[in-house]
């Protein structure tokens, strides 16, 4: 296990959800190759992967961008069930992509079957002091209720662009982890019982 | 009439005239209305009090929600409006009534004002909530999609709870059935051996009467709960029953039609079994029933006797025991015997499980011969009791088929409307989407290949395999593959796992294709034209085969396309393989369900019928792309259209409901080679761009170069376009042969331009002697370079003289020349399209860095020469000194 572990580092995978044009490829392209990209082009749907170091640990990050726009919904599940983290952005410069982030959650929510998903609510654009339409406070509140985090990034300038990628991903290890111990705790009864039910054919 | 009249007339006249007519007849007087005594009300204070102390009840607060008190205080502004209002009625402009409905209405609002505050403090008091959830609203917000959505999967779910009930009741089911049958085996054992004490008493002559054989033993009954006895128990009593049945059937035999042999030989058999059960431990088991196992086991019997007798007994000692004979065995070895025959007796009980019901007593006086019996008996003569239990038995399965046929509608279901979307894992694609023996449409929606070629993947990559592999090689289609192998790959296939070229070999590639070919729903030539087909050929109508093609659907037409170019194929390499048409099409004919003729047909004009086609082989969409990314600009998008397909497919896939961790890793995979292609497709159409426009630049400051330097070029380079202008083939060659001279002497000019510039200035300011040299050198070199590109010229302006000359030759007509002439480059750029524009810039650009290069590498060749020379020179100055 030990030795596996060590040839291939562990991966995580990151889904960016948010309506379309709150910034998710750029935050994304900010965090991949540390560019910034002004030109908005809608996105269907990106994958990437990058290796850096957690904690003294090298990880393997998979980031899927995906479509903002209703357009693409359908095949947006697929994607939601394979992802282990979600980084869900909206644009503190617009009302309705704030509003948006919560149909986001509840679609996480059904397609991971309610569990305690990591996530984490980002406010992008924070450069953008002058036209802030969501405040601080009333993201928090949010965040709060839903018991997740709240950062505020910005993709221009990379502000708390590697922070939300790096603190996602910390969640998304202790989640890995306490599934480990549960599934260790109960495994040989999983597999005892999954036999007995092979023997019945 | 007159009635009539009235009946049109308005109610109220109506009335009038009635009332009228009453008073007129004296019906109606004054006086006659009486008046009402008006009601009193009493308003007894002290008595509804009363009731009011009776009905009220002392609950807390909270239930009974009652507020009394006071009005609120007004807000400034309506006070001051109020205010207003009531100096203005004393002012006496306005009536007073006017105001008094608004009054009211702000003193009732003002009440209910201080109500609620009141309320809400006194609620807060008690930590009661008196707002709305925030989420409240966005409850209520959720679309009919999302509803929908909720609803549907809580169907799944009671969907899903009904099915493993089901399965409960069938394997409850089952259990019951397994029991009831262990309990009637148990039932009949113990039977057996009550029958058999009864004869053994018989037989020591405790009893007399052989009345038990006709009442069925009862006692028996009530220990059928007793545990099962062991197999070897079992089996062995049955034998044992079945002997002493013999026997007793020999003895029963009141002239009995047939005396056979059997019976004695039964009875030695019964009289040595007999001896040995006496001996035995008490065996568990019973004559359950009397005539119909009398005639099943004396039909064993007589089977045995006839048949195996001699040879049996001994071919069973002889497996285990040599030595031993029928007449002299010993108890132990007739044990072992039993126990052989038992276990052969128990495959054939097996089948007569279910006819060993009670048999009615009637029977036992059938006089049929053993032999009659067994034909018929166990059949015909089951008691009501067993014809009940059958038919039980009967539905019970009867029940189970159709649930398990329920099961299977309910599985076509979901194939069809391919709903499933939260399928468990163990569901299998290779059931639930099969791609052998499905139309050919679905064929190619579940296993395209990723480059736009409309054909299954399965006949791709087969006939690949042959053109690479197998064209030469001799009987190629006739000979089949190892079935297990092709039944290998087609499962492989089936489960969309990747198949690699070792996995294949001619023979299994060949029969693939023609299973794939075979379990075709449909003919490739579809039901509704194939007769035209056929009709076509017959009247050897070649036009009319070449309308119908474009009739068939889209893949059953790249099907056919890519078969019969192949079979082409394989039929010009007849030499090698020894196949020709009419070999094939007595292999493919049935496959493809058409006749001989058109499939020769086909294949003799397959070039005709589908014209430009060419077999290229698949390459499927790489896997990683990162070390084996294309980098050319239409290889990625090449590359970017096949991942883009198969990333269509895994999602189709997905959303038929086959979802695994292996299906989720491919996806991402697939998406981050996409994104990757986009990104590399993306920077490569920047660098072209900017290639594009510093080519652009480098040849508008060429242009002027060209312009300001040299007058003479000028005149060449428009000699040059003009001849570009003739658009013959010669147009590259002219353009670069015209133009490079020219700009090579410019380019000359200017170096040696500033060589001599910078002679001059190494001259003044210089003084050795080395750089002197190296400096005269140089200007050697140079001059020699100019000398030899001036030659060049020479030689090019010949040229194009001559060219020139084939040009009015060619022409003949001076005018045309003129037209030609007149052309520049502009009106020549106009007239053709953009396209042909933009490919003769690039040429220009392309040429125009040619030439800097060769200039470049020339300036090398001169600094290598003088470097050379100046190392001859050097070497030689110590000689010289």
């Amino acid at each position: 296990m030990s030795k596996k572990t060590s040839a291939q580092p562990a991966l995580h995978k990151v889904i960016m959800v948010g309506s379309g044009g709150v910034g998710k490829s750029a935050l994304t392209l900010q965090f991949m190759y540390d560019e910034f990209i002004e030109d908005y082009e809608p996105t269907k749907a990106d994958s990437y992967r990058k290796k850096v170091v957690l904690d003294g640990e090298e990880v393997s990050i998979d980031i899927l961008d995906t479509a903002g726009q209703e357009d693409y919904a359908a095949i947006r599940d697929n994607y939601f069930r394979s992802g282990e983290g979600f980084l869900c952005v909206f644009s503190i410069t617009e009302e309705e992509s704030f509003q948006a982030t919560q149909e986001f959650r509840e679609q996480i929510l059904r397609v991971k079957n309610g569990e305690n998903v990591p996530f984490l609510l980002v406010g992008n654009k924070g450069d953008l002091h002058d036209k802030r339409k969501i405040s601080v406070a009333e993201a928090q509140a949010r965040a709060q209720q839903w018991n997740v985090h709240y950062v505020e990034t910005s993709a221009k300038t990379r502000e708390n662009v590697d922070k939300v990628f790096f603190d996602l991903m910390r969640e998304i290890r202790s989640r890995k982890m306490d599934d480990t111990k549960v599934s260790n705790g109960h495994g040989k009864e999983k597999s005892k019982i999954k036999r007995l039910k092979c023997c019945l054919l | 009439m007159a009635v009539r009249d009235v009946s049109f007339s308005s109610d109220e006249d109506n009335e009038d005239e009635i009332l009228q007519e009453l008073f007129a007849a004296g019906k109606l007087k004054p006086g006659l209305n009486i008046p009402v005594p008006v009601k009193k009300y009493v308003n007894d204070v002290p008595k509804l009090k009363e009731t009011l102390e009776n009905i009220k009840k002392e609950l807390p607060w909270i239930e009974r929600l009652d507020l009394v008190n006071d009005m609120a205080e007004l807000a400034p502004e309506l006070a001051l409006e109020i205010h207003e209002q009531e100096q203005f009625v004393k002012s006496g402009r306005s009536n007073p009534l006017a105001l008094n409905e608004f009054k009211r209405e702000t003193l009732f609002h003002r009440q209910a004002q201080l109500a609620a505050l009141e309320g809400i403090s006194r609620l807060r008091s008690q930590s009661v909530s008196t707002v709305r959830p925030d989420d409240y609203f966005a409850e209520m917000m959720k679309t009919d999609e999302h509803m929908q959505k909720v609803r549907r999967s809580l169907l799944q779910k009671q969907a899903g709870l009904a099915r493993s009930e089901k399965v409960k009741k069938i394997r409850m089911e089952k259990k019951m059935m397994k029991q009831k049958q262990t309990e009637s085996i148990l039932r009949k054992q113990k039977e057996k051996r009550n029958l058999s004490e009864e004869i053994k008493k018989y037989r020591k002559g405790a009893r007399t009467d052989l009345d038990f054989l006709e009442n069925k033993p009862k006692s028996s009954q009530k220990n059928s709960n007793k545990p099962l006895p062991n197999n070897k128990n079992k089996m062995s009593g049955k034998k044992f029953k079945s002997n002493e049945e013999g026997g007793k059937k020999f003895r029963n035999k009141e002239g009995g039609g047939k005396k056979n042999e059997n019976g004695r030989k039964d009875k030695r058999k019964f009289k040595s079994r007999a001896q040995q059960k006496n001996k035995r431990p008490v065996m568990p088991f019973t004559f359950h029933r009397c005539s119909s196992t009398f005639s099943i086991s004396a039909k064993m019997d007589c089977e045995y006797d006839n048949s195996n007798f001699p040879g049996m007994y001994s071919a069973d000692n002889n497996k285990k025991n040599n030595d031993s004979d029928f007449s002299d065995e010993s108890h132990e070895k007739l044990s072992k015997k039993d126990l052989l025959i038992g276990k052969r007796k128990d495959k054939k009980d097996k089948g007569y499980a279910t006819l060993e019901g009670e048999s009615s007593p009637e029977e036992e006086n059938d006089t049929k011969s053993p032999l009659k019996s067994r034909k018929s008996k166990p059949f015909k003569f089951s008691t009501k009791k067993e014809k009940r239990e059958k038919s039980r038995e009967k539905e019970n399965k009867e029940h189970e088929k159709d649930k398990k046929k329920e099961k299977n509608k309910h599985k076509c279901k979901i194939k069809d409307k391919k709903k499933v979307k939260n399928a468990e894992p163990s569901v299998d694609i290779s059931e639930e989407l099969p791609i052998f023996g499905v139309p050919l449409t679905a064929a190619v929606e579940r296993n395209p290949c990723h480059d736009g070629v409309r054909i299954p993947l399965v006949i791709r990559n087969c006939i690949d395999y042959v053109q690479e592999h197998g064209i030469t090689a001799e009987g190629i289609y006739k000979i089949s593959g190892v079935k297990s192998r092709v039944q290998y790959v087609y499962a492989l296939y089936n489960k969309r796992k990747t198949v690699y070229e070792s996995d294949f070999d001619l023979t299994i590639a060949t029969s693939l294709l023609k299973q794939f070919l075979r379990s075709l729903p449909e003919p490739v030539l579809t039901i509704s034209l194939l007769n035209q087909f056929e009709e076509a050929t017959l009247k050897k109508d070649k036009e009319g085969i070449k309308n119908l093609l474009p009739q068939l659907p889209e893949c059953n037409r790249d099907l056919l396309r890519w078969l019969f170019v192949h079979f082409k194929n394989v039929c010009a390499n007849e030499k090698n393989n020894k196949m020709n048409t009419a070999l094939l099409s007595t292999i493919f004919c049935p496959l493809l369900q058409l006749s001989p003729k058109l499939f020769s047909n086909f294949v003799e004009f397959a070039d005709e019928f589908f014209p430009n086609t060419i077999l290229t082989r698949y390459v499927p969409p790489v896997r990683c792309v990162s070390p084996n990314i294309p980098s050319t600009l239409e290889s990625v998008t090449e590359e970017l259209h096949k991942q883009e397909s198969l990333l269509g497919q895994i999602h189709f896939e997905m959303n038929a409901g086959f979802i695994s961790k292996e299906k989720e890793d491919e996806l991402w995979g697939v998406q981050r080679n996409i994104t990757h292609l986009k990104r590399k497709l993306k920077s490569l159409d920047k660098e072209m761009q900017q290639v594009l426009a510093k080519m652009q630049e480098s040849v508008s400051s060429h242009q002027e170069t060209d312009k300001d330097e040299e007058a003479e070029t000028v005149t060449n380079i428009s000699d040059g376009s003009a001849s570009v202008v003739t658009g013959t083939e010669k147009l590259n060659e002219n353009t670069r042969v015209d133009t490079t001279p020219s700009i090579d002497e410019s380019l000359d000019k200017q170096i040696n331009y500033e060589s001599s510039q910078e002679n001059l200035n190494a001259r003044t300011s210089s003084s050795s002697d080395d750089e002197e040299k190296a400096l005269e050198f140089e200007s050697e070199e140079l001059i020699n370079l100019v000398k030899t590109l001036q030659e060049e010229i020479k030689i090019e302006r010949l040229k194009i003289n001559e060219l020139k000359a084939e040009l009015h030759a060619l022409k003949l007509d001076t005018s045309a020349n003129e037209y030609l002439t007149v052309l520049s480059d502009d009106t020549y750029k106009d007239e053709s399209n953009p396209e042909t524009i933009r490919e003769h810039d690039m040429l220009q650009v392309q040429k125009k860095n040619l030439i800097r290069s060769i200039m470049e590498e020339r300036e090398m060749i001169i600094d290598l020469k003088i470097q050379i020379s100046m190392a001859q020179y050097k070497s030689r100055q110590p000689n010289l000194s």
